[in-house]
C-alpha cells in the first residue's frame, strides 16, 4: 500500500489576512511506479479541487537531501494512502477551504474579493457562520496539524 | 516563490522562456530553435540531431514530476530548470542519467551541449560531489 502526505508552505499558512498561492508539498515514499502514482493522482485531485493550488511533490529520499520541508517551514495537513485517497483528499480541501474563509473574514475588502474568488462557495460575506475556534479557524482538526521539526 | 502558472506543465506567466531562448539562440551547438508549446522545445543540433527538451520553473522537480511530465508530453530528451532558486533533485539526476535523459539548470545545459552524450554531463563540483557521496565512479 502506497502512502504520500501532503504539507503546506507559503503565505497561506504564514499569513492571516492575504496570500498569493495555495503551496502544497506531497512527500511520497519511494521513486517506485507505484508511489509516483499515488503522488500524481493527489496532485491532479487537489489541483482540480482547490483553486491556486501550487502542487509540488518529492519522494521522502529527495525531500530529505532538499531539506524542504525545514526550509519551507512546512506543516503536514494529512497522510493519503492509495485505497482511500480521494475520501481523504477531500478532508483535506475542506480544511483548506476553512482556511481560506477565516482568512477571508480577517482581510480588508479588496483582498477578500480576491480571497474569495479562491473559493466562492466558503464567500465569508454570505454566510453567517460562528466564528471558528482557534484550531479550526486554521482549517484543520488538530489530529491532522502537526508542525514539522527538524532534528 | 516561482513564477509558474497554477496548471501543469508551469510555464511562466508569457508562455515563454526568455532568458532560456536568449541563451539557445546565442549557443554554438545549437542550429535552430523552435517552441512546441507548454514549455516543450525542440532543438535542432548541428549535426541534425533533435532534442525535445522541457523547461519549467517549479520549486523543486523531482521523480514524480518527471513521470507527471512524460505521461503529459511523451518522451523527453533533457530537462531543464529555468528558474535560479528552483532546482531538481540528485536522485532524479542521476536516475535519468543512467537512462539518457539530461536534467539540468540552464547554465549546465549550455555547457552539456558540448557533448555528444550531453545527458552524461556533470559539472566539477557534481562529479566531485556524486564521487565523494558514492554515487558515481
Amino acid at each position: 500500500m502506497s502512502r504520500s502526505s501532503i504539507f503546506g508552505f507559503g503565505s497561506f499558512f504564514k499569513e492571516e489576512n492575504a496570500f498569493n498561492d495555495v503551496d502544497l508539498l506531497i512527500v511520497h515514499e519511494d521513486s517506485s511506479a507505484a508511489s509516483c502514482r499515488l503522488a500524481i493522482l493527489c496532485k491532479k485531485r487537489l489541483v482540480e479541487l482547490m483553486d491556486r493550488a501550487h502542487v509540488t511533490m518529492l519522494s521522502e529520499k529527495e525531500e530529505q537531501q532538499l531539506d524542504f520541508i525545514q526550509k519551507s517551514g512546512a506543516v503536514e495537513i494529512g497522510q493519503v494512502v492509495d485505497l482511500t485517497a480521494e475520501a481523504e483528499i477531500e478532508r483535506i480541501v475542506v480544511g483548506l477551504r476553512k482556511r481560506v474563509r477565516a482568512i477571508g473574514r480577517k482581510a480588508n475588502p479588496d483582498h477578500r474579493a480576491a480571497i474569495v474568488s479562491t473559493c466562492p462557495q466558503v464567500d465569508p460575506a454570505s454566510r453567517g457562520e460562528s466564528e471558528p475556534g482557534a484550531v479550526g479557524e486554521g482549517g484543520f482538526g488538530p489530529a491532522a496539524v502537526r508542525v514539522h521539526v527538524s532534528g | 516563490m516561482a513564477a509558474y502558472s497554477e496548471n501543469f506543465p508551469w510555464p511562466n506567466s508569457y508562455g515563454h522562456f526568455n532568458f532560456f531562448e536568449q541563451r539557445m539562440q546565442a549557443h554554438g551547438r545549437v542550429h535552430e530553435l523552435a517552441l512546441l508549446g507548454d514549455g516543450l522545445y525542440q532543438i535542432t543540433r548541428p549535426d541534425g540531431s533533435v532534442l525535445r527538451v522541457f523547461v519549467c520553473e517549479c520549486y523543486a522537480y523531482g521523480v514524480a514530476q518527471y513521470a507527471e511530465t512524460v505521461q503529459n508530453l511523451g518522451h523527453l530528451d533533457a530537462i531543464i530548470i529555468s528558474s535560479v532558486w528552483c532546482g531538481y533533485t540528485n536522485e532524479l539526476k542521476l536516475e535519468r542519467r543512467d537512462q539518457g535523459v539530461g536534467v539540468f539548470k540552464i547554465a549546465e545545459f549550455m555547457g552539456a551541449l558540448y557533448h555528444k552524450d550531453f545527458w552524461r554531463y556533470l559539472t566539477a563540483e557534481q562529479r566531485d560531489y556524486f564521487r565523494e557521496k558514492g554515487l558515481i565512479q
